[in-house]
């Protein structure tokens, strides 16, 4: 499977495993938002993964946007790795808020990013830091930490069992 | 008369109790026998199929994120169960993902997943063992399947033994119910013995004056008792009463019970 189908499925899966703290967090929202912000190296897949599907009982939308600034209303945003070294701009303009921030850039994490991914032996893996989780208020679920690559960062007083 | 004798009314009674208490404890032992494996089965397969349930949980993670050696990890959690041969967890294309063999057991036994499309659950027992599919589904949605064999080794012992200590209490009330019979036949019997007895003696000494005892109860045994000691007195009585011997030697018809008949059993008997 090509590595960027692999990327759009697990975003979408990240999904089923991420919840906002406080529960309004995600209130106001009309639909769960994946936003991918720069370009979009994922294509048709996540639109397809995503197509009639519900996470935290919102429609799932796939939205693409050319600044992070305007991704605040997404639950996850995909930084894509041609944001380059606007990275840390972008994830400055999302700092707070509880939007779940991906991306494949490297020391994505380093910077203040949640999820990065990692591409080890072939196989597409993941690493997290808890420490931007937790400031952004949400929660990851431990059985998807139990699978990440690595965990950096002191865990929230509530992980999600 | 001899008890056990298979002509005595006593041996016909002994043989008729043996033979439906003991056609009534096999029926009951043989179902018994049967509803205790098929519960073991049942057991057996609710117990393996909640394991492979708390593995789909638990490998949920590992499938969405192509984690073999997380699914690994959780299928080993099954060393515990001595039972299980073989675990293995497929992903929804039916390629194999992660795989479990206890230590000593025949690895090279492969699964085949046969799960029916539409099903979450199936069951399939053959050659001794027991195989469980369950599938893995996240978000409604099928990711996998796991699939566990294990032996029913368990079931089939515990059944012998549940058999077999069943077989020992069945012996102890065929027992029971034989030396039962064997205390309570009297009270059936002994009345007739008797009767036998007294015409036994009336035939050999010619003594018209022997009675047979009559049972103080008041049932069919008395009544005959009482019958036969009154056709005794009948037999003695003075051959001045012509009409008594001759209604009964020349009757041309069977003799029947007649209205008085009755009427002296109605005395006797409660349900006249």
């Amino acid at each position: 499977m090509p590595e960027y189908d692999v990327k759009a499925a697990y975003l979408f899966n990240f999904g089923k495993f991420v919840r906002f703290t406080p529960p309004d967090a995600n209130g106001d929202r009309q639909n769960f938002d994946i936003c991918i912000v720069g370009e979009d190296p994922l294509g048709a897949t996540l639109d397809d993964l995503t197509q009639n599907e519900q996470l935290d009982g919102k429609p799932v939308r796939v939205v693409r946007l050319k600044t992070a600034a305007e991704a605040r209303q997404c639950a996850i945003a995909y930084i894509s790795a041609s944001e380059g070294s606007r990275v840390r701009n972008d994830l400055d303009a999302l700092r707070g808020q509880p939007v779940l921030t991906v991306s494949d850039s490297d020391r994505f994490i380093q910077n203040g990013g949640m999820i990065q991914f990692v591409t080890q032996q072939s196989h597409v893996r993941f690493a997290v830091n808890l420490d931007a989780v937790r400031n952004a208020r949400l929660s990851l679920s431990s059985e998807l930490l139990r699978v990440a690559i690595s965990v950096t960062g002191k865990p929230p007083a509530e992980v999600l069992q | 008369m001899k008890p056990w004798s298979a002509q005595s009314i006593s041996g016909r009674l002994t043989a008729l109790v043996v033979f439906v208490s003991g056609i009534a404890l096999l029926l009951a032992y043989v179902s018994y026998l049967a509803y205790d494996y098929y519960s073991l089965r049942n057991n057996l397969i609710e117990s393996i199929d909640s394991q492979a349930n708390l593995i789909g949980i638990n490998s949920e993670t590992a499938l969405l994120f192509d984690d073999q050696q997380a699914a690994e990890t959780t299928l080993s959690a099954l060393r515990g169960a001595p039972a299980i041969l073989t675990a293995e967890i497929f992903a929804a294309d039916k390629t194999p993902f992660a795989r479990y063999t206890r230590k000593g057991s025949d690895a090279g036994r492969l699964i085949v997943p046969m799960l029916p499309p539409g099903k979450t659950f199936a069951a399939w027992i053959q050659d001794g063992t027991l195989l469980v599919g369950h599938g893995i589904t996240s978000n409604g949605k099928l990711i996998g399947t796991v699939y566990i064999l294990a032996e029913t080794r368990d079931v089939v012992h515990n059944a012998m033994q549940f058999g077999l200590f069943s077989a020992v209490i069945l012996v102890v009330c065929f027992i029971i119910a034989l030396l039962a019979t064997t205390l309570m036949r009297g009270s059936i019997i002994r009345p007739l013995e008797n009767l036998a007895a007294t015409a036994g003696i009336i035939s050999r000494k010619r003594d018209y004056s022997v009675r047979a005892p009559v049972p103080d109860r008041r049932d069919e045994m008395a009544f005959l008792a009482q019958s036969f000691n009154s056709s005794r007195r009948l037999r003695n009585a003075p051959r001045n009463f012509p009409w008594q011997t001759a209604s009964l030697r020349l009757s041309p018809t069977p003799l029947r019970m007649t209205s008085g008949d009755r009427c002296s059993r109605c005395r006797i008997l409660p349900s006249c």
